[in-house]
């Protein structure tokens, strides 16, 4: 999934009115609250991509491109890793 | 309300009322707890503020204020001391039950009070910019118990096992295992503010509490269906979800019954002004292909509901007198919820006017406006939700100040309101925008 990609499925998870850049902080700023979270997840998980919320740490949402990165981590893993 | 409360701990005193991950307590020690707490508040009528997340002392306090015939009110442990105070001086409460209270040597033996006697006072998120009381009778909290939440079969037939609760004891749907527990004899386990903050906390902590029932918002089932392991193979106990707080959606239900094959799943409806939930459906499977779920069969419920041009009006049994230092009665009160009764349901078609509901939590985006301007150097502001359908996903605030950052406003904010009204997106401008069609906007 593309950096693009990610930012649009936060844009409609967070309600925004543009996509995040690949660097914006989405945790602290309360972009990507708890509710937002689970739009997000269950975005991903409509994608096919299935994440283990237990075995993820928080951070790891952190940027678009972080989010980029876990979904990277899961493919190389086969989808095991989280 | 309080006979009801009685039998039902006599009949079960050595059962455990109480569960933690720490500790248990039985009804028998919640009741001797509880009726010493109550005789050091006996001889007053006045409010006890019970402060606390959901710890022992919580439950107790709610039986000893019953008890001494003294309304309650609810107060998160996490709330910012100016609201506290807010709370405490427009409820004229004069005593505190929190972790340091100490009960007295000797229990109180006689109940005090009556079914028209307030039963507790919620406060809730005000347009005018302050809390605003609901307050609630013993009446109104036995036709909540008697009428609606003991006759859901569902329910009942978890009665003595375990009943699990996420929601805070300040968010009125806790009256749903708070008196399911207390009235049948069923451990009341509380999820803690520490099991609820991760997933990896949550996963153990619902293992460990292995739940006969649950009371839940829709939100949290959604967010615990998130954990592939959140299933009849991790939770074998759980046969029954008592559902109230924003409307369940079909999606979320059939989730349910995908992970949980011998699920009931009840479906309720109703406004902290009509205590708790006034009415309840039982959700079959094949009710998931339907594009809205019922709430609730009308003629069953703890009040009268009627349809007044297409909103939910409630008259009755389990419905307040009105609001707390307003001396207008309320004799049928209007929900601002859009409702129709199809083929004997209520359905709920979301919110017409006045407060939104996000995650559950009710808000008035009035009350953050006002909030937000009461802040030196903001000179004005609005606060929008952000939708998809009927969902409110988020609030949006647009704050005009030349002088303060988005941190700044957010830190003034958490020291006045409680975190859920804290709007997600704030942004700041120094000066105002035209929009196309010439007005101000921020």
């Amino acid at each position: 999934m593309t950096e693009r990609e990610v930012a649009l499925l936060l844009c409609d998870a967070c309600g925004l009115e543009a996509p995040p850049a690949p660097d914006e902080e989405l945790l602290e700023s309360g972009l990507l609250d708890s509710l937002a979270l689970i739009e997000l997840l269950a975005a991903l998980e409509d994608a096919g991509w299935q994440i283990h919320p237990t075995r993820v740490e928080r951070s790891c949402f952190a940027s678009v491109r972080s989010i980029c990165a876990l979904l990277n981590r899961i493919k190389t893993a086969g989808g095991n890793e989280a | 309300m309080t006979e009801l409360l009685a039998r039902s701990f006599a009949q079960n005193a050595e059962r455990p009322a109480y569960r933690s991950a720490e500790t248990t307590l039985t009804f028998a020690q919640l009741w001797s707890l509880a009726a010493r707490y109550a005789a050091d508040l006996a001889g007053s009528r006045a409010p006890v503020l019970l402060i606390g997340d959901k710890e022992p002392h919580m439950l107790a306090g709610i039986l000893a204020c019953l008890m001494a015939g003294r309304p309650y009110v609810p107060c998160d442990s996490s709330l910012p001391p100016a609201r506290l105070a807010a709370i405490r001086a427009q409820s004229g409460a004069t005593d505190v039950i929190d972790e340091t209270t100490l009960p007295a040597r000797t229990p109180l033996t006689a109940f005090a009070g009556t079914d028209a006697d307030l039963a507790y006072i919620l406060f809730t998120s005000g347009s005018t910019g302050v809390p605003k009381g609901v307050p609630i009778t013993r009446g109104n909290l036995k036709a909540f118990a008697q009428r609606m939440l003991l006759r859901q079969e569902a329910l009942t037939a978890c009665a003595g096992g375990t009943v699990l609760n996420h929601a805070r004891l300040s968010f009125d749907l806790s009256d749903a295992d708070v008196y399911f527990a207390l009235c049948t004899g069923t451990a009341f386990r509380p999820l803690t503010a520490r099991e609820l903050s991760s997933h990896a906390a949550l996963l153990p902590a619902l293992e460990q509490a292995a739940p006969d029932a649950a009371v839940m918002t829709p939100s949290f089932a959604r967010h615990c269906l998130l954990m592939p392991e959140f299933s009849a193979a991790s939770l074998p106990r759980l046969r029954c979800i008592f559902f109230c707080g924003e409307p369940l959606t079909p999606a979320v239900a059939a989730g349910l019954f995908a992970r949980f094959p011998h699920l009931r799943i009840l479906n309720a409806y109703g406004p902290t002004e009509a205590t708790c939930a006034v009415c309840a459906s039982e959700i079959t499977p094949e009710m998931t292909a339907w594009p809205r779920l019922p709430c609730g069969d009308p003629t069953q419920a703890s009040c009268e509901i009627r349809i007044e041009q297409g909103e939910i009006v409630l008259a009755g049994a389990s419905v307040f007198g009105g609001y707390l230092g307003d001396p207008a009665p309320v004799t049928a009160y209007h929900t601002g919820d859009g409702g129709e009764i199809r083929d004997g349901w209520l359905f709920c078609t979301g919110r017409r006017s006045g407060y939104v509901k996000l995650g559950g939590f009710r808000i008035e985006p009035a009350e953050v406006r006002l909030a937000i301007e009461a802040i030196p150097g903001v000179e004005a502001c609005t606060v929008t939700t952000v939708r998809r359908g009927e969902t409110v996903l988020r609030l949006r605030a647009a704050v005009l100040s030349e002088t303060r950052t988005a941190a700044e406003i957010r830190a003034a904010l958490a020291e006045r309101l409680p975190a859920y009204m804290i709007p997600a997106e704030l942004r700041v401008q120094a000066a105002p925008s035209v929009s196309e069609n010439c007005k101000l906007r921020l």
